[in-house]
């Protein structure tokens, strides 16, 4: 009965064994020579301001994060759609107009509220 | 292109024939929410969003009067969206740009429209011949409309419509009368009725999350106040963990069945070919998660910090709505879905049952704070509702839902008298504080004693009838053992409600209190609670056949 | 021997469904003063003092319908079913409004409402300038349409909604005081002690439900041939339990003693004559099933012998005017149902209601001297009050009598044939126990009517003991003469006009077979209890009028270690304190306890789970929402196991 999943199983077993054991044998077998140029954080070629560890985002960074998750995902959604448009007809073109408005009156909404400006 | 499309379309398919009626109820509320989210970021153009929307729904109002199979048939409807429409103009109008009068008004609209499409489709689609409830199904077996979701529709619909009164004056007081406080009202409102008519995993996470999410929001309403960012905070984060937990049940279910329909997990769960480990593990996290919404040991403990620190009337609905939502979802999970696991969740529940019950009455004893007393006691409830759940039969279905709708009408009631008492006092009510109210405040003092009396269980109230039944369908079912731990825990609570009963009339307040009458919507809103509190429990009759009737699952 | 066999009588009440004559609006006897309550307390402004009115004529209107009831159902015997609409109807489990009335019923309906329509009338002069005048009518009007829907029920659940609804409005008598705190804390008691018996009760009414199927009285009572002997059994005890509490039974008799902190008029009507006689009412209307087990019956039998014993003790060594009269509340109230154990229910509701005759007299009595001594209740400080207060002094007089158990006054004949049928059914040692209760009974009360009434004054100058008004001391009147002649025209020898009335409504002895305990008759049983009542009036003669009492307290005769201990009413009290209270408290806080260590703990303590989802929750910070969320999958951890060892 569970044996049906043990291939599953077995592909989660090989899956981490190898990017746990790439990670090893990588750190063991490749050579390093470190100098402080090749360790220093990459920002655009500006030498970082502060020690990013423990600084503090403002708000604003996860408001847009979050809104971008949300209208993207959203998004993405209509490419599927789209494809099958024809197979769906009325039904799907309905229902893609309702949700494109509820989608919408959100935005209208955020915007109204000034959830898209900066300061 | 389009036009090209449109075209071809028009000429080779026929529009496909939604069952509008299955989710006909939810219609206003969630079209209110949306229009009043726009009206919420309007400011002076209002009427630009209005007179749109009132055009929009008297001409669907009118297209439904006139189209259909035999014209005619579907006038409630169109009338409703008809006045609907006529309405949204006039109250802008009415309300003079303050736009959460405004948006009391409409949701409230929206919300009596909802119960009279509930009506409109019991009576006319559900029992087309006769009392005998015809279950149907929709939207690709999606949605079940039979008696759990009428019932849970009836519930949630009532306690938001009540909760709009109570909360009007108590949000402005504490101005956190913010706008959206309506919308999302109404879309927790709607997530809980679809809850009670998922007839699939998904729809059912769906609705789950729906509510969730708004009620996270709400919790948080007060933003200055540190005990509601706290609420909000707690709820959210062991919310989340009780919604993957679900989630995770619900994929194994998945795994093990093959199907994510109701009727078909449950035909599929006896099968031989089935791996009844993996289902089995898929119930337990499923329990798991509904307990969490249900408030049930051991997933009860957020329950009191959230319904102390919210505001008290998001406190009312969640406690009311949310409550007879979860349980209308555990319902139609267990008795639908997993009818073949019987021997592995009625022990469990039972188990958890009785825990919720004692656990719930004893911490209420040694509780200061009316709000988390009340808490408590509906920790206890949940356990209480759960026996109805635990009988597994046709009785025990009707008995937990009837026990519900009179657990929301007596807990609206206390939390209405509540608000008042926090409004006399600008701040939160201790024990304490209610010293002398019943010389202060007669009439408020009584109400409240009234529904703690129901809460309790004493006769002449509806949660004495709520609890007969219940206790009842648990003896039939053999549950004699639970329903002794039921009696046992509902003297401990009385003693508990009779000591705020106590404080109200038998002590002395060092300093009287003298704070403004309660206003008219509060007035109203905990007057007809306390009096549909009285009326279930002298004549139940009506709602109490319904909720037998509403024993017809669509199976 | 002829008695026994006179005394089994086989006529059984025919059932009736009937809507004509008075049965048909007896619906309106508990409506009326339920309407009367209603527009008392909605039109208090207005009414003012006539709210009195409007409640007194609520009750003399119930008063009117139960005697047309009565008068109905005496001139056709049988039992009637006045059918009402549908209560509760669920799922097979039918409950309706439906009233059963038969003779059982009328006798209570007319004790409840006579009396009760006396107290009302007796408060308009003792409530006489209260701040809360009209809502003590309205009370009381509450109280009254409870008590008649409890005796009017055709099923054990109205049954029960009466009851619950008279411990609600007895609850708000009794603290209707309740500026004092310690009237606020008698409520309290009366509330939850009550409470305990309730779920006695709930769970006999499950256990009938699932052995009968219904709840009906009619159709309970048709099953009873074959019910098992031990369901009975327990049903019998469940049933007690609950009629233990509200009739003040060992162990929960506690509540009664402190009710009395209540108006004087609201202890007649509810610690005398109606509330606390519903237990005794249950079990009489339950009697066709508790004659199925005999050793149910007999345990009950033990518990009011041993109520009567106890609580005749404690009265001995009261000192509150109100506090003897209650504690003799407690052991008459014994002796009604050693009575029902012994197999008498028709003496037993004889008692019931010459005890409401004389009790309510000697409560308003009560009433009266401390209206007249300025509110003081020490009977130590009364004395001479006989020639002050004529009237009340000889109503007292009689009911002192009545309780004290000298023929031809009431309680001799219900006293004397509740001992002679103990006797005649073979309980000895109950008959024995009963005829010392009635020894005892005789001296407390005359101890307290000669404290109060005779001897010289001891209340010094600045009390003007007066006479009571009109209001007041009608009601006295009427009920002394009840009190004088009540037993006499009842039923005054054995198989009276009364038992064979009450015959057919009760349940049916014959087939027990009860033995004589001796050979002893009635002709020598009467002079025995006659002579138990002598000595106690003697005894208490030699003690409080013979000897010099005018030092007040110090003289009480009684000393010792025993007379402490009665004094303390055996220290039951401050054992239950420390017993239920301390215990349910420790339950609460152990429970709270756990609340905040052990859930707390789990994150703390060892175990890997937790630890790694302390760790992993750590940036929430808010120290307890991981405890939360601990514990919360802790408990899925738990269920998921339990699941898994049961598909196993």
């Amino acid at each position: 009965m569970l044996s049906e999943y043990l291939p599953i199983l077995l592909l989660f077993v090989i899956a981490s064994a190898f990017a746990v054991g790439s990670l090893v044998v990588s750190s063991l077998v490749g050579p390093r020579a470190p100098n402080p140029t090749k360790l220093a954080a990459y920002e655009s070629g500006n030498e970082p301001l502060a020690d990013v560890k423990g600084t503090r985002f403002s708000v604003k960074f996860y408001m847009v994060a979050m809104l971008f998750l949300i209208f993207d995902i959203e998004a993405v959604f209509l490419y599927p759609w789209a494809v099958v448009l024809r197979e769906l007809g009325w039904f799907g073109l309905v229902n893609m107009t309702v949700f494109v408005l509820v989608l919408g009156v959100a935005f209208v909404y955020e915007i109204g509220r000034g959830g898209l400006e900066w300061d | 292109m389009l036009a090209t499309f449109l075209a071809q379309t028009a000429a080779t398919t026929p529009i496909p024939d939604v069952a509008w009626s299955s989710f006909a109820p939810e219609l206003p509320p969630t079209i209110t929410a949306l229009v009043l989210l726009l009206v919420a970021v309007a400011r002076r153009r209002q009427l630009l969003v209005a007179v749109p929307t009132a055009l929009l729904a008297v001409a669907a109002g009118v297209w439904l009067i006139a189209s259909g199979e035999t014209p005619g048939a579907l006038v409630v409807p169109g009338a409703v969206a008809i006045v609907l429409g006529i309405l949204a103009p006039a109250l802008v109008v009415a309300t003079r740009g303050r736009t959460s009068l405004l948006a009391a008004w409409a949701a409230a609209a929206s919300l009596v429209a909802a119960l009279v499409l509930t009506v409109w489709q019991y009576l006319t689609v559900l029992t087309p011949d006769g009392p005998t409830l015809v279950p149907q199904l929709a939207m690709a077996d999606a949605i079940a409309n039979d008696g759990i979701a009428v019932f849970t529709r009836l519930v949630v619909y009532l306690s938001a419509l009540l909760v709009i009164p109570l909360g009007y004056g108590y949000l402005q007081d504490r101005r956190i009368n913010r706008a959206e406080v309506e919308p999302l009202l109404l879309l927790a409102v709607v997530g809980m009725a679809a809850l009670g008519s998922a007839n699939d995993l998904i729809t059912l996470f769906i609705a789950l999350e729906l509510l969730s999410l708004a009620l996270y929001v709400l919790a948080g309403l007060a933003r200055r106040d540190r005990r509601s960012q706290e609420a909000s905070l707690k709820y959210f984060v062991t919310g989340s963990v009780a919604s993957a937990i679900l989630l995770f049940g619900m994929a194994l279910i998945y795994v093990a069945t093959g199907t994510v329909t109701l009727p078909e997990i449950g035909a599929a769960v006896g099968l031989v070919t089935t791996p009844r480990f993996v289902a089995a593990i898929g119930l337990a996290l499923i329990t798991v998660g509904i307990g969490f919404k249900v408030a049930l040991a051991p997933f009860h403990l957020w329950t009191p910090d959230v319904y102390q620190g919210a505001p008290t009337n998001v406190t009312a609905f969640m406690a009311a709505g949310t409550k007879a939502a979860g349980f209308a979802a555990a319902l139609r999970l267990y008795l639908v879905a997993f009818p073949d696991l019987e021997a592995l969740w009625v022990p469990v529940l039972a188990v958890l049952a009785a825990l919720t019950m004692l656990y719930g009455a004893f911490l209420a004893v040694v509780q200061h704070d009316v709000k988390r007393i009340l808490a408590y006691s509906a920790i206890s409830h949940a356990g209480f509702a759960t026996i109805g759940l635990v009988a597994n039969s046709d009785a025990g279905l009707s008995a937990t839902l009837w026990y519900l709708l009179t657990y929301a009408v007596s807990t609206l009631t206390a939390f209405g008298c509540v608000i008042v008492l926090e409004r006399r006092r600008r701040g939160e009510v201790t024990l304490a504080d209610l010293r002398g109210v019943g010389r202060s405040a007669p009439a408020i003092a009584g109400i409240l004693a009234f529904a703690l009396l129901s809460l309790a269980g004493i006769p002449i109230t509806a949660g004495y009838v709520g609890k007969l039944v219940v206790f009842e369908a648990g003896i039939e079912a053999g549950f004699t053992w639970l329903v002794l731990v039921g009696v046992l825990a509902s003297v401990v609570a009385a003693f508990f409600y009779l000591r705020i009963a106590g404080m109200m009339f038998l002590e002395d307040s060092p300093e009287p209190v003298e704070g403004p009458y309660p206003s008219f919507g509060l007035s109203v809103g905990v007057t007809v609670s306390a009096a549909l509190v009285l009326y279930l429990g002298i004549q139940p009759e009506l709602l109490l056949r319904l909720a037998t009737d509403a024993g017809v699952l669509a199976r | 021997m002829i008695l026994l066999a006179a005394e089994g009588s086989t006529v059984t009440n025919e059932v009736i469904t009937t809507t004509s004559g008075v049965i048909g609006i007896a619906w309106l006897i508990p409506i009326v003063p339920l309407l009367g309550f209603v527009a008392v307390l909605l039109l208090t402004r207005s009414l003012m003092d006539r709210a009195a009115y409007v409640a007194i004529g609520a009750s003399a209107v119930a008063f009117l319908l139960s005697v047309g009831v009565a008068l109905q159902v005496l001139g056709d015997p049988a039992t009637y079913v006045r059918p009402l609409p549908t209560w509760i109807d669920v799922g097979g489990f039918t409950v309706t409004y439906d009233l059963y009335i038969d003779q059982l019923t009328a006798v209570m309906l007319l004790v409840v409402t006579g009396v009760a329509l006396l107290v009302h009338i007796y408060s308009v002069g003792y409530m006489e300038g209260d701040p809360r005048y009209e809502r003590f009518f309205a009370y009381l009007n509450l109280f009254l349409a409870s008590m008649l829907i409890l005796v009017l029920g055709a099923n054990l659940l109205t049954l029960f909604l009466g009851w619950e609804l008279v411990g609600l409005s007895s609850y708000l008598l009794i603290g209707f005081w309740f500026e004092k705190p310690e009237f606020a804390s008698a409520a309290k008691k009366a509330f939850i002690t009550n409470r305990v018996g309730d779920v006695s009760f709930m769970i006999a009414m499950f256990l009938a439900f699932a052995t009968f199927g219904t709840l009906g009285f009619t159709e309970m009572f048709a099953q009873t041939d074959t019910l098992a002997t031990t369901t009975a059994f327990a049903l019998i005890l469940l049933l007690f339990g609950g009629a233990a509490a509200k009739s003040a039974q060992i162990p929960l008799y506690v509540w009664l003693p402190d009710a009395m902190a209540g108006p004087t008029p609201v202890s007649a009507l509810i610690h005398a004559a109606t509330m606390v006689t519903a237990g005794v009412y249950l079990a009489v209307r339950m009697s066709p099933v508790l004659i199925v087990s005999v050793p149910g019956m007999v345990i009950i039998a033990w518990i009011g012998a041993l109520t009567a014993l106890l609580a005749a003790l404690i009265a001995m060594r009261q000192n509150d005017i109100k506090k003897v009269l209650a504690y003799s509340t407690v052991s008459q109230l014994g002796y009604m149902f050693m009575a029902i154990g012994v197999g008498a229910f028709r003496e037993s509701i004889f008692h019931l209601v010459t005890h409401a005759f004389f009790k309510g007299l000697l409560f308003l009595v009560a009433g009266s001297v401390i209206h007249a001594m300025a509110n003081r209740t020490d009977i130590w400080r009364m004395g001479g009050l006989r020639t002050a207060m004529p009237v009340t002094f000889w109503t007292a007089l009689i009911g002192w009598l009545a309780i004290s158990g000298v023929p031809p006054f009431a309680g001799f004949f219900s006293k004397d044939q509740i001992l002679t049928e103990a006797y005649l059914h073979g309980y000895g040692p109950i008959w024995i126990i009963g005829l010392i209760v009635a020894v005892l009974t005789a001296f407390y009360m005359s101890r307290w009517f000669f404290l109060i009434f005779l001897g010289a004054p001891r209340f010094g100058d600045e009390v003007l003991p007066h006479e009571s008004p009109r209001s007041m001391t009608v009601p006295l009147i009427v009920l002394a003469v009840l009190s004088a002649v009540g037993g006499l025209l009842l039923n005054p020898i054995h198989d009276g006009p009364f038992y064979r009335t009450l015959g057919p409504a009760v349940g049916d002895i014959t087939d027990i077979g009860y033995e004589p305990f001796g050979s002893l008759t009635e002709p020598v049983l009467i002079p025995l209890a006659i002579l138990a009542a002598v000595v106690g009036i003697g005894v208490a003669y030699l003690f409080y009028v013979r000897r010099d009492v005018s030092m007040g307290e110090l003289a009480e005769p009684i000393r010792g270690p025993v007379a402490e201990l009665e004094e303390h009413a055996f220290y039951v009290d401050a054992a239950y304190e420390s017993i239920f209270v301390r215990f349910g408290g420790a339950v609460a806080r152990a429970f709270a306890w756990f609340d905040a260590n052990v859930v707390d703990g789990v994150v703390r303590g060892a175990g890997a789970v937790a630890v790694v989802i302390g760790r992993s929750s750590r940036g929430i910070q808010t120290g307890l929402v991981r405890s939360y969320v601990a514990a919360f999958l802790a408990g899925a951890l738990a269920i998921v196991a339990v699941v898994l060892v049961q598909v196993r």
